[in-house]
């Protein structure tokens, strides 16, 4: 059976024109694959490239080599080859992506937020909503704050609004960059153990968390060495 | 020094006529002409005056009115200026007249199929309310895009609950060409509509005829659930012959003050007064204060 | 099936000044799609080209009308034009005062529209302009107001509710915060998001801001000199912009 994700030989470059072309490398030469409902984590020192990692994936970054084949049984899509619709459709419905910052869309409240990628996939006002108060308080999110704008939270909850609405639609392949980074130990759990529930479901995840830690949900770690910085 | 018959010359009589008849077989349309120097200055009635003039022939028998009335100085006026460089004969009396040239009023008995009406107009463009460049309003007569004159209407019932223009009630002709009858109050709109008699506009300031042949369909603007209502006078009639159904003006009629009714049409009035079962004549569609809606 | 589809697009102004050139874009059914660029870039071209108020000289457009079908935008006639105009293709400027009639009442100038579509019935016209006006979140004891007295918000808002009185499959928006303090701009451009998503109105969104776009737009095309330099995922161009002039501009945004 293939897998869910084949990366082969990734790599991604920048070229920074308002320096003078100066030439910068992420990384080079990733190769891994995941399974479904496996999560991998990618380890490796500060600057090696983790984030980028994801952000290729998730096509943010437009990788400058290789291929990352994605499979979510509807057939293999390349995700650095796909044209931009497809990869809209792909964000839509197949994949999800948690950021470390929460970009503010000024009027929407948390619920708003929250339920959006539900109905972006057409489930109904009601249903989504519910869906959305149901997973706000998971995360442990106060009610009081539900028809609030996030924009206003503390960091910590930011961060869970962002959880929230990426995990809240079934994915096949979820990224997540640093989900627990300004969280306490308790609500820590809470998200690791929602993880572990979306992998039971079948979810492939692929997260960068704070090092050195390496939670339980993790199965197997891919490791980023060091870059290479070219000056030009 | 002699004046040419009816003091225009035949070549000028003949662009009038060829404009009278393009506008005759386009119901509604403005049909620009060449406006000739007369003795009278513009605002005065030179658009009519042409018309009439490049009509009238040793036969004709003529009536101006003015407001309603046969006697008002314009009329008087014009009636001689037409016997002056014509030498037609006059008359007062509606039904004995050939080519009728009037400002502002339809005289209240229907019109015979061998009868002109020639309308005075200011102001021939009825778009000019919503839309100051010529040139658009000409587009707009081309594609029949009519649609920002009833923003004007829409406007009227917002602030007054229902339409209150009094005048100058712009309407379409044929379904296809929308026109400003002259400065009629809309009392007389009714009346263009399906008549037996031929309506003539004439723009001298402005340099336009439009027509309006017999038997032609002139549908008042109006909207679905408000539809077109002619002015009525609930309640008033003349002091004079007692009619309840004609245009009144209001006057005062003695040095007290008094305040009372008369009839516009001091022709028909006069009728009325001999013979008070004399009908307007004009068709349903013109009886006045035409119910909308549940109201009686 | 993309509701415009333009090929090849050039405007060039007589005396050979190149408005816009090469230029090649679709916009599907319910997207926003971004055009970003400095002044003279050409980008307002592209919009009055699309609007047909600016003549086309080379390239094709194909717009789905959803009552004529396929449509070839640049061969059609005035009339034409001006039909599609009234109906299907809904236009939000920068400046709402050059669109409305500051002194109709805002009932009227929305009314304006529905009544060039020939709708004749009053009580019909009072009552979707009211819903129009509720949409875009106007107090309705405004719509009897004239809009020389609003705030330009409330003007911008005016207009919107104008363009989209016939429902028109694609709305084209040229900077339409554009002048607006910062408050009023943010509450503006959610509520075209909140529109783009019920309506599902497909729009072409022009801007200098790439806030704005950011925002509003999932994919985004930038625009330098008349040619489009870039075109992708917005969040691409914002955060990995590829062409040097869109890292010039991406890098010198202030926040």
């Amino acid at each position: 059976m293939r897998p869910r994700l084949e990366v082969s030989g990734l790599a991604k470059r920048f070229t920074l024109h308002v320096l003078g072309g100066r030439r910068l490398c992420a990384f080079e030469g990733v190769s891994f694959r995941v399974e479904a409902g496996e999560c991998v984590q990618v380890s490796g020192p500060s600057g090696a490239g983790k984030s980028s990692l994801l952000k290729c994936l998730y096509r943010t970054y437009p990788a400058s080599d290789g291929s990352a084949l994605f499979d979510a049984g509807g057939g293999s899509v390349d995700l650095v080859t796909a044209s931009d619709l497809e990869v809209l459709e792909l964000r839509r419905a197949a994949i999800g992506y948690v950021s470390q910052f929460f970009s503010a869309i000024p009027r929407l409240t948390a619920l708003s937020v929250v339920a959006e990628p539900l109905l972006a996939m057409g489930v109904a006002p009601e249903a989504a909503r519910r869906r959305a108060e149901e997973m706000l308080e998971r995360l442990d999110i106060p009610e009081a704050l539900w028809d609030c704008y996030p924009s206003t939270f503390s960091g910590g909850e930011r961060q869970r609004v962002n959880l929230a609405r990426a995990l809240i639609a079934p994915r096949a392949l979820i990224l997540l960059d640093e989900p627990t980074a300004s969280l306490d130990r308790v609500r820590r759990s809470i998200v690791l153990s929602l993880l572990a529930e979306m992998k039971r479901a079948g979810t492939s995840l692929i997260a960068v968390f704070h090092d050195p830690e390496r939670p339980a949900v993790v199965d197997r770690a891919l490791v980023l060495q060091g870059v290479a910085y070219e000056a030009m | 020094m002699s004046y040419s018959f009816a003091f225009l010359d035949e070549q000028s009589k003949r662009a009038v006529r060829r404009a009278l008849l393009k506008a005759v077989a386009l119901p509604g349309y403005q049909v620009p002409f060449v406006s000739r120097e007369l003795p009278i200055s513009y605002g005065w009635g030179t658009g009519g005056i042409q018309i009439t003039c490049a009509l009238l022939g040793r036969e004709d028998v003529v009536k101006v009115i003015d407001q309603g009335a046969d006697d008002s100085v314009n009329a008087v006026n014009i009636k001689r200026f037409l016997q002056r460089t014509a030498g037609v004969a006059t008359t007062s009396v509606t039904a004995e007249a050939t080519i009728i040239q009037t400002r502002h009023r339809i005289p209240e008995e229907r019109l015979r199929a061998d009868q002109i009406l020639v309308l005075q107009v200011p102001y021939p463009e009825p778009l000019r309310l919503v839309e100051a460049r010529e040139t658009e309003t000409r587009r707009m007569h081309a594609e029949a895009d009519y649609g920002r004159m009833y923003v004007a209407l829409y406007e009227d019932i917002v602030h007054h609950g229902e339409i209150t223009l009094p005048w100058q009630y712009p309407a379409v002709v044929n379904s296809r060409y929308l026109m400003s009858p002259s400065p009629i109050p809309r009392f007389d709109n009714p009346k263009l509509h399906l008549a037996d008699c031929l309506f003539l506009f004439g723009a001298g300031r402005e340099k336009r005829v439009y027509a309006i042949p017999p038997h032609t369909p002139v549908a008042s603007l109006a909207f679905e659930d408000y539809p077109f209502r002619a002015e009525a006078f609930p309640g008033r009639r003349c002091e004079r012959c007692g009619s309840g159904d004609t245009y009144l003006d209001e006057l005062i009629l003695d040095e007290s003050g008094r305040r009372g009714y008369q009839c516009s049409d001091t022709a028909f009035c006069l009728r009325r007064r001999q013979d008070p079962s004399v009908a307007r004549g004009w068709g349903e569609a013109s009886a006045p204060g035409t119910p909308r809606g549940a109201e009686a | 099936m993309p509701v415009l589809s333009v090929r090849d697009l050039g405007v060039t102004y007589t005396g050979g000044i190149t408005g816009c050139a090469d230029i090649s874009f679709d916009v599907m059914p319910g997207e926003i799609l971004g055009l970003v660029g400095e002044s003279g870039s050409g980008k307002s071209t592209v919009l009055g080209a699309i609007a047909l108020t600016t003549l086309a000289t080379r390239g094709s457009a194909l717009f789905q009308s959803p009552r004529r079908g396929p449509l070839k935008l640049f061969a059609l006639n005035g009339q034409e034009r001006r039909w599609l105009r009234q109906r299907e293709i809904g236009l939000v400027h920068q400046n709402p005062r050059l669109v409305l009639n500051l002194d109709l009442t805002a009932g009227a100038n929305i009314a304006e529209a529905l009544l060039e579509a020939d709708w004749r019935h009053y009580g019909k016209i009072r009552t979707r302009a009211a819903e129009l006006l509720h949409r875009v979140e106007m107090d309705l004891a405004r719509m009897d107001d004239v809009p020389r007295r609003f705030s330009g918000g409330m003007q911008q808002r005016v207009q919107l509710a104008k363009a989209l009185a016939n429902s028109p499959a694609l709305l084209l928006l040229d900077e339409p915060t554009g002048g607006l303090d910062v408050s009023i701009q943010a509450r503006l451009l959610d509520l075209i998001r909140e529109l783009s998503r019920e309506l599902g109105t497909a729009m072409l969104l022009v801007s200098h801001d790439l806030e704005v776009v950011r925002l509003l737009a999932r994919r985004t095309l930038v625009m330098q000199r008349g040619r489009v330099v870039e075109a992708g995922l917005t969040d691409q161009i914002l955060e990995d912009p590829q062409h040097p002039y869109t890292q010039l501009l991406v890098h010198s945004r202030l926040a």
